[in-house]
C-alpha cells in the first residue's frame, strides 16, 4: 500500500491536482478555479506558534487555490501531496462570497519525510467548504500538521481528517468562528498501531454570536500505540446563541495501547449552549462474543466491530479513492 | 445427523457454581424443551454451550458429534454447526445486519468463494418477508434501536440464514406479543425437519403452544431434575413448579440470586406493527 496509482487516479477523476515534492505534477482544474504558486502567503495566521513559523521560513512559496464568488463546483476536487525529503508545505484555499467546492486531500508518502505541512482555508461568507483529509506516512516520518481555518458570516465548513498512517503526526486543525450564524464541524479519526504516537488537537473558537461548532474525535488504538485527542470549544465573550459540542470516543486494543481525552470548553458568555463527552474502553465483549457466536473468527467480528465504531468515516468512504486505500489500511493495521 | 451431548455438566461465573451436573442429549430431529423458574440455570447453559466467556466449565463435559466442544471457540462451534438464538443480542452500531450476515454465511465457506450477492440478496429478501420485519432491515445497523420483537426476529432470521444443525432458543418468547410469537413460531417450526435438533429454553409454557417439543425437562438448583413428554409440560401449565419441588424436596430451586437474575426477566411484550 501506500502507494498511488497517479494515472489511474487521473482518468478516473474530473478535478485533481498532484503536488510531487512541492512542485506540480499535474493539475485538472473546474474553469472557474484559479491555482498558483506565490511568493508570499497572502492570508494570515490565525494562530503562532514555532512550528507554524518553521513552516513560513521554509516553504519557499505558498499554493493559493481561489474558487472565485457565487462559483458552485459540483464535482469535488482531489489533492494529492507527497513530498520529496524533508519539507515544509503551505497550501491556502479560499472561498469567495456563497461559493461552494467539495476537496478530498491525499497526503502520502513511501519514504521517511519529516513533513511540515500547513492548509489554509478562508471561507467568506454564505460559502460552503466540504474538506476531507487522508494521511498515510510510513513508520519511519514524523509529520506535523496544521489546517487553520477562517469562516465569515453564514459560512459553513465540514472538516474531517484521518489518520490511517503509521507515523509519528501531531494534527492541530484551527478553526475560527469569525462571523454570525457560521457553522464548523470537525470530525478527526485515527488508527493507530506498533510503537505510533497520533496527536489531534483541535480547536474551534467562536469570535461571532450564534455560531456552532461540533468536534468529533474517534480512534482505535492498538498494540503500544498511543493516540491523544486534545480538543477544545472555546466562547469568547458577547457571542450569545453559540453552540459548541465535542465528543471523544475510542476502542483500546490490548494492555498496552492507550487512548487519552482531554475535552476542554472556555466559555465567557451566559446565553450558550456546549457539552463535551468522552468514552475511551476496550473493546465491547458482548459485542464480539455475539459475531463470533455466528461464526466469525476474533480477527473478522473485531474488525466488522471497529469499521462499524468507525462510523465518522462514511463520509469520507463515498469517495472511491478514499474507499479503497481505507479498507486496505484498516485491515493491515486491525490484525 | 448431528448429536449434541452433555454430560455432568459443572459449570461457574466470577467462582459462584451456577450448572451442578446436567445431562442432556439432544439428536437431529429432536426437539426438546428446558422449563423452569428463573433462576435456575437455563440461561447460564445455553451460554456455556455456546462459550460465553464469562462462564467456566468446571467439570463434565460437552461433545457436538463426539468432538469436544470445551476445546473450540465460539466462532469454531457456530461453524460447526450450533447456533444460540439469545434472549438479549447484543447491539452493534455501525454494522448493518446484511453486512454482518452476509459475513457470517462467507465465514462458513472457502476464501475464494462468498456467497454471490444475487443469491444472498433472494434469501435475505425472503426470510424478511417471512418473518414480516421492515424492509429496511438490511441497511439498519444490527439490532440497534430495535425492539425486544424485532430483536428476537432477527435472530430467528439469521437461524434461517446459517441453517445450524442444533439450535438453542433463549427465551425466544419473551418481549413478543401475540401475532409475533405466531410468526416466530411458524418460521421456527418450518425449520424442523429430520436432522435439525432444537432444544428452546423458556419459563413459559406459551411458546409451546407454537414451537412443540416432544421431550420436556424442567430445570432447579443448575441441574435437570424431572424430565418427560407433553403431559408434563401441560401439568407444570395448569399446576406450576411447586408440586416438582414437594416431590423431590427442594425448598429454593435457585441457583442465581434474585437481584442478578432480574436483568434475565426479559421485556415485556409489547405490541408491534408488522410489514404487512
Amino acid at each position: 500500500m501506500r502507494t498511488l496509482d497517479t494515472r489511474a487516479e487521473r482518468s478516473r477523476l474530473k478535478y485533481a491536482v498532484f503536488i510531487e515534492g512541492g512542485t506540480f505534477r499535474d493539475a485538472s482544474l473546474p474553469e472557474r478555479v484559479h491555482i498558483e504558486w506565490r511568493d508570499e502567503d497572502p492570508v494570515p495566521d490565525i494562530e503562532d506558534n514555532a512550528l507554524l513559523e518553521e513552516n513560513a521560513k521554509e516553504s519557499f512559496q505558498t499554493l493559493v487555490i481561489d474558487v472565485p464568488s457565487g462559483v458552485d463546483i459540483d464535482e469535488p476536487l482531489h489533492l494529492f501531496f507527497t513530498p520529496g525529503d524533508s519539507i515544509a508545505q503551505r497550501v491556502v484555499l479560499r472561498l469567495g462570497e456563497n461559493a461552494s467546492i467539495r476537496v478530498y486531500e491525499f497526503d502520502y508518502a513511501q519514504s521517511a519525510v519529516t513533513m511540515n505541512h500547513v492548509v489554509k482555508a478562508d471561507i467568506a461568507s454564505g460559502a460552503s467548504l466540504h474538506y476531507t483529509v487522508l494521511s498515510d506516512y510510513p513508520a519511519d516520518a514524523s509529520v506535523t500538521v496544521h489546517r487553520l481555518m477562517r469562516l465569515a458570516r453564514a459560512a459553513s465548513l465540514s472538516y474531517g481528517s484521518a489518520q490511517f498512517g503509521d507515523s509519528r503526526a501531531f494534527e492541530a486543525g484551527i478553526v475560527h468562528l469569525e462571523g454570525q450564524n457560521a457553522y464548523a464541524e470537525v470530525n478527526a479519526v485515527g488508527v493507530t498501531d506498533r510503537r505510533q504516537e497520533v496527536v489531534f488537537n483541535t480547536e474551534i473558537r467562536h469570535r461571532a454570536p450564534a455560531s456552532e461548532g461540533r468536534i468529533a474525535h474517534y480512534g482505535v488504538a492498538g498494540a503500544e500505540s498511543f493516540l491523544a485527542f486534545e480538543g477544545a470549544g472555546a466562547i469568547e465573550k458577547g457571542n450569545a446563541g453559540s453552540i459548541a459540542r465535542q465528543i471523544n470516543r475510542g476502542i483500546v486494543l490490548g494492555d498496552k495501547a492507550r487512548i487519552d481525552a482531554t475535552p476542554l470548553l472556555y466559555i465567557d458568555e451566559h446565553d450558550v449552549e456546549a457539552s463535551h463527552g468522552a468514552a475511551i474502553g476496550q473493546m465491547d465483549e458482548e459485542q464480539l462474543y455475539y459475531l463470533m457466536s455466528r461464526g466469525l473468527d476474533e480477527t473478522a467480528a473485531q474488525r466488522l466491530i471497529i469499521r462499524g465504531f468507525l462510523q465518522p468515516l462514511d463520509e469520507m468512504l463515498q469517495d472511491e479513492t478514499f474507499e479503497r486505500h481505507i479498507q486496505a489500511r484498516l485491515s493491515e493495521k486491525i490484525e | 445427523m448431528a448429536t449434541l451431548k452433555i454430560e455432568d455438566l459443572h459449570a461457574q461465573a466470577e467462582g459462584h457454581e451456577i450448572l451442578k451436573g446436567v445431562n442432556l442429549t439432544i439428536e437431529g430431529g429432536e426437539s426438546h424443551a428446558i422449563m423452569g423458574p428463573n433462576g435456575t440455570g437455563k440461561s447460564t447453559l445455553a451460554s456455556v454451550i455456546m462459550g460465553h466467556p464469562r462462564y467456566e466449565i468446571t467439570k463434565g463435559r460437552i461433545t457436538l458429534d463426539g468432538e469436544d466442544v470445551q476445546k473450540m471457540s465460539t466462532d469454531e462451534r457456530a461453524r460447526a454447526g450450533l447456533f444460540l438464538a439469545m434472549q438479549s443480542p447484543a447491539e452493534v452500531p455501525g454494522v448493518t445486519n446484511s453486512d454482518f450476515i452476509k459475513a457470517a454465511m462467507n465465514a462458513r465457506r472457502e476464501e475464494d468463494d462468498p456467497i454471490s450477492l444475487f443469491k444472498f440478496i433472494k434469501q435475505y429478501d425472503k426470510a424478511v418477508a417471512d418473518l414480516r420485519m421492515r424492509e429496511d432491515l438490511p441497511h439498519r445497523y444490527l439490532n440497534d434501536g430495535f425492539s425486544g420483537g424485532e430483536k428476537k426476529r432477527n435472530e430467528i432470521l439469521q437461524m434461517r440464514m446459517l441453517k445450524p444443525s442444533i439450535v438453542i432458543l433463549d427465551e425466544i418468547d419473551s418481549g413478543l406479543d401475540i401475532d409475533a410469537l405466531k410468526v416466530v413460531g411458524e418460521n421456527v417450526t418450518s425449520m424442523k425437519d429430520d436432522s435439525l435438533g432444537m432444544l428452546l429454553i423458556t419459563h413459559y409454557q406459551r411458546i409451546l403452544d407454537y414451537i412443540s417439543a416432544d421431550h420436556v425437562h424442567i430445570m432447579m438448583q443448575g441441574r435437570i431434575v424431572k424430565s418427560g413428554d407433553r403431559e408434563l409440560m401441560q401439568k407444570v401449565d395448569s399446576h406450576g413448579y411447586d408440586w416438582i419441588k414437594e416431590e423431590l424436596g427442594i425448598e429454593d430451586e435457585r441457583v442465581i440470586p434474585e437481584d442478578e437474575a432480574r436483568t434475565a426477566l426479559g421485556e415485556c411484550a409489547v405490541k408491534e406493527s408488522f410489514n404487512e
